[in-house]
């Protein structure tokens, strides 16, 4: 096998899910040519995962799968001991990890030994394991179900040797490690480099302990105890076990990478939150390819088209019911607009079901119009307002190319929203000036009055469309974002691994 | 988004422990009543036509109980096995599967026994003339599928079907064996018993007809790798091996047993009395099949529900401390009060050697055999124990270090002279059962670590 200049970790993404983070992996292979790639493929269950989505050009020299949660893949159950030595690190590990002591610091170097000798199995069968997992059950968490307690535990911890199996296995054939997210690819990101004293680089698309901690607040599919006290937690034990989990393992890659990316100022503040060293943090933002839009510029009417679309999957984290409550009260105040709706539905048909539902009740069923997924660039031409209203974002791609289209938006506050639309990288950025309106998450009636007001404000609208075309064209083309990462790579390659 | 979170929701029901063991070590514990029954009438025939019949009945009696231990042994095999891929369907409720593979298992039983019979025929009863050759391998077939029969009965909770056919059946026995005896002799006498084996089949094998529809006629999936654990079979095996061992032992020991017909041989010293001791048991049996199934079977459930229905660990404690209790409490149990019974039986032992009109000379050896029966109901407690844990591996070793131990320490006794007779069945069945009495103890003491962390 070639050696690839960049080992790109991929968790669930590339090549086999669509989707945001694997559309950017896709620009990012393609669009710089001069480099090679390998790409290794973390998911959970085989079965899950169909054909290649992307045409793989080929500078990507190989792409690995593995798959994380396979359960025929688990060892033969046998009574087995693990030694007093390795259950003795193992407690200690696991209370450092607790207290985050910095004096009784464990090195990852060390855990990727100790991940050595004590195997899968130690972890599953062991005696000594059994006795440590009662022992924590009891002191935490005595009241809520064993059963559940117990494989929760266990499920969570399953991929650590995963993927320290695979960073054993990974061939010694590259020289940038880069993970587009932290969690198990990132832990993976971690063994290898102490694995090989390679340069990592992480660059994260949304924060991955908030998106995990959203997943879990959201997911019915933890089941918890609602006892009496329950109500008390702020979070039931087993999702705050899961999120506690991720967030040690993003100590962990914090600490372990020499360049942690992010898309904007709010996601970089996160991270240094989360513990990321500030000097190690830097914020290179996704770009839009400006030329491919220019057509839907430059086929936009005459006049503003009365319409609004909200594009992006019908799921509840874009808080699609929220966008037809604004809609109701963008209509009654403008009877003559339309609202859309251009996404994918049958990724949560019962949500999307619960939005049909919801539009007719209210009376915006034959003005609300769900229209299924489009491409977007026949869709831009035809409309005054793109809509966002998530309750999570990264940095959303559809707002670059509503303003590489020409189209004002109006998004909630969340991820990257606000420095998009007003401007915020630094003191140019903001001197361009608003590009839409930012609202409250959850608010039907600020989004509602937004729509209205940049469709009922010619003025306005154009000054929103100027410092939308200006924005983009400055900070945010393909160009840029592509010269950034060259100018990256090129540094880890020839250089040090310090910024 | 990133990651894998949505599919972590599988995962949670993937984890989940899918259902429980399906128990069924006691049932066939249960079906020992039966053979009891069968042995029992066997003694009162002999001991009832004995004046009509003379040395004939004797006769009769040996090549019965012969046939009877070779039956048991060769369908042994497949005893559990069959029983526990008949529990494991009925758990799935795939019903139609119980009579094609019970049809196999009888073909498979039959054609073992009948190559067995027909060999042992060919080799031993070439002197004796054809009538009893023909009767003696017919007789084997019937008798070893009928056990099959009568565990599967008894792991179906038919014990009362199951009663009334060996009742019935052993009456007639004993109603034909007078006439067919007079007619015939001896071979009129075994005659009789095969006419009660038929009788019972079509009693037993018409019942599960009635009750279990099929579409499919014969099948060999019990035999499946998957479907069934091979471990049974041998357990199967060496149990009844062990049983018959030491009788055995007796009866072809050159100062011990005696030739009574062709290859069949006794030994009048040890077979009396250990019928007996047999005898003695039946109130230990009835006790314990009160405990296991009354007492113990419904703790168990408890406990593997509160497993799967998510019982907090330290309840799950609680519960386990019962259930080893109540485990303890069924060998102890049993064993107290056999003990209670026995030192009745052993008060009154002249009368009763009286009351059959034997010489009181058997009584030393009848006291010791006594505790060896005595310790046997123990054991097949501990056995059933275990399969209840599902514990195959380990009741397969148990059965065979049994095996061993009676067959070598009887042959020692026998070399040891009269007073070391019936030791060997004792010693042996003791140090068995406390093997798993300790292996017991063991795995009660990490129950909740073998049900979780033993587990994918």
């Amino acid at each position: 096998m070639k050696k690839a200049d960049v080992l790109l970790l991929c968790e669930g993404t590339y090549p086999y899910i669509g989707g945001g983070v694997s559309s950017w992996v896709h620009t990012l292979v393609n669009g710089l040519k001069e480099f090679t790639f390998g790409v290794i493929f973390i998911g959970a269950f085989k079965e899950m995962y169909g054909d290649m989505k992307y045409k793989i050009p080929e500078n990507v020299l190989f792409i690995e799968t593995h798959f994380l949660f396979e359960k025929e893949d688990l060892p033969t159950p046998r009574r087995r001991r693990m030694g007093d030595e390795n259950i003795r690190e193992i407690r200690e590990l696991v209370k450092w990890f607790k207290t985050k002591d910095e004096t009784k610091k464990y090195t990852v170097e060390r855990i990727y030994e100790l991940l050595k000798r004590v195997k899968l199995e130690d972890f599953l069968y062991s005696e000594e394991s059994w006795a440590f997992i009662t022992e924590e059950y009891f002191k935490n968490a005595d009241n809520i179900p064993f059963v559940d307690y117990f494989w929760t535990h266990r499920n969570m911890h399953i991929p650590i040797w995963r993927v320290h199996k695979i960073a054993q296995q990974v061939e010694d054939n590259f020289t940038i490690i880069h993970s587009p997210s932290t969690g198990y690819a990132g832990l993976l990101g971690v063994f290898l480099k102490s694995k090989t004293g390679k340069p990592f680089i992480i660059h994260e698309h949304g924060i991955y302990v908030k998106e995990r901690k959203l997943d879990i607040s959201m997911a019915h599919w933890i089941k918890d105890y609602k006892g009496l006290n329950a109500s008390r937690w702020e979070e039931s034990y087993l999702k705050r076990l899961w999120s506690n989990f991720f967030f040690g393992i993003n100590i962990l890659v914090y600490d372990q990478a020499d360049l942690i990316l992010s898309l904007f100022r709010g996601a970089q503040r996160v991270q240094i939150d989360l513990g990321a060293k500030k000097e190690k943090t830097d914020i290179l933002p996704n770009g839009v390819d400006i030329k491919a839009f220019e057509k839907c510029l430059l086929s936009r009417p005459q006049s503003i088209p009365k319409v609004v679309a909200l594009i992006g999957r019908v799921v509840s984290i874009k808080d699609v019911r929220t966008y037809i409550m604004a809609c109701k009260v963008f209509l009654e105040l403008m009877p003559d607009a339309e609202c859309w709706i251009v996404g994918e539905e049958d990724e949560d048909p019962e949500y999307t079901q619960s939005c049909k539902a919801l539009a007719k009740s209210i009376g915006v069923w034959d003005k609300v119009k769900f229209l299924g997924f489009q491409n977007v660039k026949d869709i831009f031409p035809q409309i005054g307002v793109c809509a966002l209203t998530s309750i999570s974002e990264g940095l959303p791609l559809t707002i670059l190319e509503a303003f590489a289209s020409g189209v004002p938006v109006v998004a909630t506050d969340v991820g990257a929203c606000r420095e998009l639309i007003e401007g915020g990288l630094n003191e140019e950025d903001i001197s361009i000036g608003h590009a839409g309106i930012v609202v409250t998450p959850g608010n039907p009636y600020e989004a509602g009055m937004a729509f209205y007001k940049l469709l009922s404000d010619e003025r306005l609208w154009k000054n929103c469309q100027e410092a939308a075309l200006k924005r983009v064209k400055k900070f945010y083309s393909l160009e840029i974002f592509l010269d950034n990462y060259r100018k990256v790579y090129k540094r880890f390659m020839y250089g040090g691994n310090r910024v | 988004m990133a990651g894998i979170g949505f599919e972590l929701r599988r995962l949670i029901s993937k984890g989940k422990l899918v259902g429980i063991f399906s128990a069924f070590g006691y049932s066939y514990m249960l079906s020992s009543g039966p053979v009891l029954i069968s042995i029992l009438s066997i003694i009162y025939i002999g001991f009832i036509y004995y004046k009509f019949f003379g040395d004939s009945i004797r006769q009769f009696q040996v090549v019965i109980t012969h046939i009877i231990a070779y039956s048991l042994i060769v369908s042994g095999m497949y005893q559990l096995l069959f029983t526990r891929y008949v529990a494991d369907r009925l758990f799935e409720e795939d019903i139609e599967k119980v009579v094609p593979n019970l049809n196999g298992v009888l073909i498979l039983t039959s054609s073992l026994l009948f190559i067995f019979s027909f060999t042992y025929s060919l080799i031993f009863l070439q002197d004796v003339n054809f009538p009893f050759s023909l009767i003696f391998v017919s007789t084997s077939v019937v008798t070893g599928m009928n056990w099959i029969l009568n565990t599967l009965l008894s792991g179906l909770k038919n014990y009362k079907w199951t009663l009334i056919s060996f009742t019935v059946s052993y009456a007639l026995v004993f109603i034909l064996a007078y006439p067919l005896g007079k007619l015939l002799g001896m071979e009129g006498l075994i005659l009789s018993f095969t006419i009660g084996q038929s009788v019972l089949f079509v009693l037993l094998y018409s019942r599960i007809l009635i009750e279990y529809s099929h579409k499919k006629l014969v099948e060999f999936k019990f035999l499946s790798r998957k479907k069934s654990f091979y471990s049974l079979a041998f357990t199967g095996l060496f149990y009844n091996l062990a049983l018959w061992i030491d009788k055995f032992v007796f009866w072809y020991s050159s100062s011990t047993g005696q030739k009574v017909i062709g290859p069949f041989y006794a030994s009048v010293v040890y077979d009396i009395p250990i019928f007996l001791a047999y005898l003695s048991i039946t109130p230990a049996i009835a006790i314990m099949t009160i405990l296991l199934e009354g007492y113990f079977s419904r703790e168990y459930e408890e406990y593997y529900s509160m497993v799967v229905e998510g019982g907090r660990l330290g309840k799950l404690y609680e519960k386990a401390i019962k259930l080893a209790e109540l485990a303890k409490d069924t060998v102890i149990y049993t064993l107290i009060f056999q003990i209670g019974f026995n030192a009745v039986i052993i008060k009154f032992a002249e009368d009763l050697f009286s009351l059959f009109n034997l010489p009181f000379t058997y009584i030393p050896l009848f006291r010791i055999q006594l505790v060896g029966t005595t310790l046997q109901v123990c054991f097949v407690a501990v056995l059933a124990l275990l399969f209840y844990f599902d514990k195959r591996i380990k009741a397969a070793i148990l059965s065979f270090v049994y095996f061993l131990l009676n067959l070598l320490i009887s042959i020692l006794t026998v070399q040891l002279g009269p007073y070391y007779y019936g030791y060997g069945l004792a010693v042996s069945t003791l140090i068995s059962l406390i093997l798993g009495i300790l292996y017991l103890r063991q795995f009660l003491g990490r129950i909740h670590y073998e049900t979780f962390a033993l587990r994918r």
